[in-house]
């Protein structure tokens, strides 16, 4: 991996955080604020994050927890792909099952590592 | 020229002594008894004659020769004496054909003498008939007698192979089968058969077609079956797959073992197998693929909650040795819930007051069932947490105890904790719970809390409500700390990794 340093890209950038484990959210906000990003969130359904995503111009990218707790993040995820908006899954199994039309998102494994999801979310 | 007839028995008879046996010298035997003679010796059929009234041997053929054994020369001797042991039987028989029938027997047993006198089983089919003399009276009796020991044990050894067979196939659990390796028809079903399938076996042989076992497997597995079953011819090997069982609808696997039954010249003409619903084993395969995959996400998500707590901890340290200190704590703590959680079975949950009394015990605030003077407990046991809360509820009851133990009512003599519950009915059950610390010294201003305190407070106020969908109060009143948290405790939580 190229190293070209993600807070160029990501600094200022709006990423929204969805991670049910509070501490956990908690962590990556302040490791995204780090980088020079503002953190949105965190929140921990699906409801909640749809809320912010679709208000109009709220965020420029998401971190998506896979397993929330009564849920998984697709819906998320899709409404994400929709607006053209990029995100990454965060995932705790090392072989997840996706379905079909998220196969190909971008992932990162936990515990995560703040520059390697910046880099996911930023690369091109 | 008597006895015209070659053989070793021919020359037994002519040198034989016949002048100390009833029967007298040869040359004084009637012409009856000459040809009857005659007639035994040139047989290649085994006979034997007895003559006279005391039933004696004259003469046997060399084919009747081996049915004696190592017995005496019967020659010259009464019939019955020579068969002592048979006497029983044979005797009331030749009493029949003194009467002038014939008697006829087929595999009859006897338990004969003729190897060093031991007893050994042995069958015949055999006939006496009477021979008339020259008047037509009954002199003598001709015996032709087939021994069939051989061919009897045989088929008695056949017969215990076949049903030892039959009752080891009536005895397994498994399914035996055989089919025939051309039509791939069923010949041999044994009774678990019916059990495994699901169908009595004799439908089953009644239609027994392949096409009738493929009907029952599972679409998606029915090439793969039918290719395994026709490289049987070839080799013996094992496959899996799913039938939906007509007895009761229910999908099972099987696990059949084949393996191709040659016969003496090479060629297979029938396949063997075995068949094993191995359903309970697929599934216990599968729960531990999902235990498996559940215990790499919590380990993950357990090394983001250290690591998220070692960051906390370390911006609100004074030193190095202040961090060890609460990060050891915290850590422990967070062991305490773990430990709860690995400890349960299948379906079952960690319970409010058993979390709480572990972190009073982990804090030495009980020893055992006695509380402390200074802390109170008042509340139903048993209210079953899901098991998703108990970690950070533990944490939060860890920092609740640190802050009352450092700044707050288990600081102070005069301080004392009161922690109630219950539960709220409702469509999602809740567990309520007040937290109330009093008389402590209001030794710092309230609404200003340490440092420390922060982390505490931020459990309950942010990471409850967050994760856990509670609602939360913390309020520094005058004489100590209040606090109140609604949790929903709903009584299965879908997406919970609950199967600890």
């Amino acid at each position: 991996m190229k190293q070209i340093t993600p807070e160029k890209s990501v600094r200022g950038r709006r990423i929204l955080v969805v991670e049910d484990e509070f501490l956990i959210a908690e962590d990556l906000c302040a490791a995204l604020e780090d980088l020079g990003a503002v953190s949105l969130g965190p929140v921990s359904t699906v409801d909640d994050a749809l809320a912010i995503v679709r208000s109009p111009g709220a965020l420029d990218a998401a971190t998506l927890d896979v397993e929330l707790r009564r849920e998984k993040s697709y819906p998320v995820a899709e409404a994400l792909q929709e607006l053209g908006l990029p995100f990454v899954f965060l995932t705790g199994y090392d072989a997840e099952a996706f379905p079909n039309h998220l196969r190909s998102a971008p992932r990162c494994q936990k515990p995560f590592n703040a520059r390697e999801i910046a880099e996911a979310l930023f690369r091109g | 020229m008597p006895f015209p007839a070659n053989g070793e028995m021919a020359r037994r008879v002519r040198r034989q002594d016949w002048t100390t046996s009833p029967l007298g010298p040869t040359e004084e035997w009637p012409a009856s008894l000459l040809s009857a003679t005659d007639i035994v010796l040139s047989s290649g059929f085994p006979m034997i004659l007895i003559w006279g009234r005391d039933l004696t041997v004259a003469a046997y053929n060399d084919a009747y020769r081996p049915l004696l054994g190592d017995k005496p020369e019967a020659l010259g001797r009464g019939f019955l004496d020579v068969w002592s042991e048979a006497r029983d039987t044979i005797g009331p028989e030749i009493e029949e054909v003194l009467k002038g029938r014939t008697v006829w027997r087929k595999e009859a047993l006897f338990i004969l003498r003729r190897n060093e006198g031991m007893p050994e089983q042995a069958w015949f089919d055999y006939q006496f008939s009477p021979v008339h003399d020259e008047a037509g009276n009954i002199a003598g009796i001709l015996n032709a007698a087939v021994e069939v020991t051989d061919r009897k044990r045989a088929e008695r050894e056949l017969t215990s192979t076949e049903a030892r067979f039959r009752q080891f196939g009536a005895a397994s659990p498994d399914a035996l089968w055989i089919r025939d390796a051309g039509t791939l028809e069923w010949e041999y079903l044994s009774p678990s058969f019916d059990r495994i399938y699901g169908i009595s076996r004799e439908d089953a042989l009644a239609s027994r077609s392949i096409d009738f076992l493929m009907s029952l497997i599972l679409p998606e597995d029915r090439d793969a079956t039918r290719a395994a079953i026709e490289e049987l011819h070839a080799a013996d090997r094992s496959y899996a797959y799913r039938i939906r069982r007509p007895s009761d609808g229910e999908i099972r696997w099987l696990r059949t073992t084949g393996f191709p039954l040659p016969d003496p010249s090479g060629t297979v003409q029938r396949l063997g197998g075995i068949t094993q619903d191995i359903t309970e084993e697929k599934r216990a395969a599968d729960r531990q693929a999902v235990l498996v995959a559940e215990l790499q996400h919590r380990t993950r998500n357990l090394l983001g909650v250290v690591r998220a707590m070692a960051s906390r901890t370390l911006k609100t340290s004074a030193s190095l040795e202040d961090f060890g200190d609460r990060f050891a704590a915290r850590l422990a703590a967070l062991a305490r819930a773990n430990g709860l959680l690995s400890r349960l079975g299948e379906g079952e949950r960690v319970s409010f007051d058993e979390l709480l009394r572990t972190e009073l015990l982990g804090h030495g605030l009980i020893d055992g069932e006695i509380h402390s003077d200074q802390v109170s407990l008042c509340g139903p046991p048993g209210i079953p947490l899901p098991s998703a809360t108990v970690q950070t509820v533990g944490l939060a009851v860890h920092e609740l105890l640190t802050n009352a133990t450092k700044h707050g009512a288990l600081g102070t003599p005069d301080g004392h904790l009161s922690i109630e519950w219950t539960l709220e009915d409702g469509a999602v059950p809740h567990l309520a719970v007040e937290w109330r610390e009093s008389g402590v010294r209001v030794s710092r201003p309230a609404g200003a809390p340490h440092s420390e305190s922060g982390y505490g407070r931020q459990l309950i106020e942010r990471a409850l409500p967050h994760q856990l969908g509670a609602e939360t109060r913390y309020e520094l009143e005058p004489d100590g700390l209040r606090c109140v948290v609604r949790l929903p405790v709903p009584q299965r939580d879908r997406n919970e990794a609950d199967h600890a």
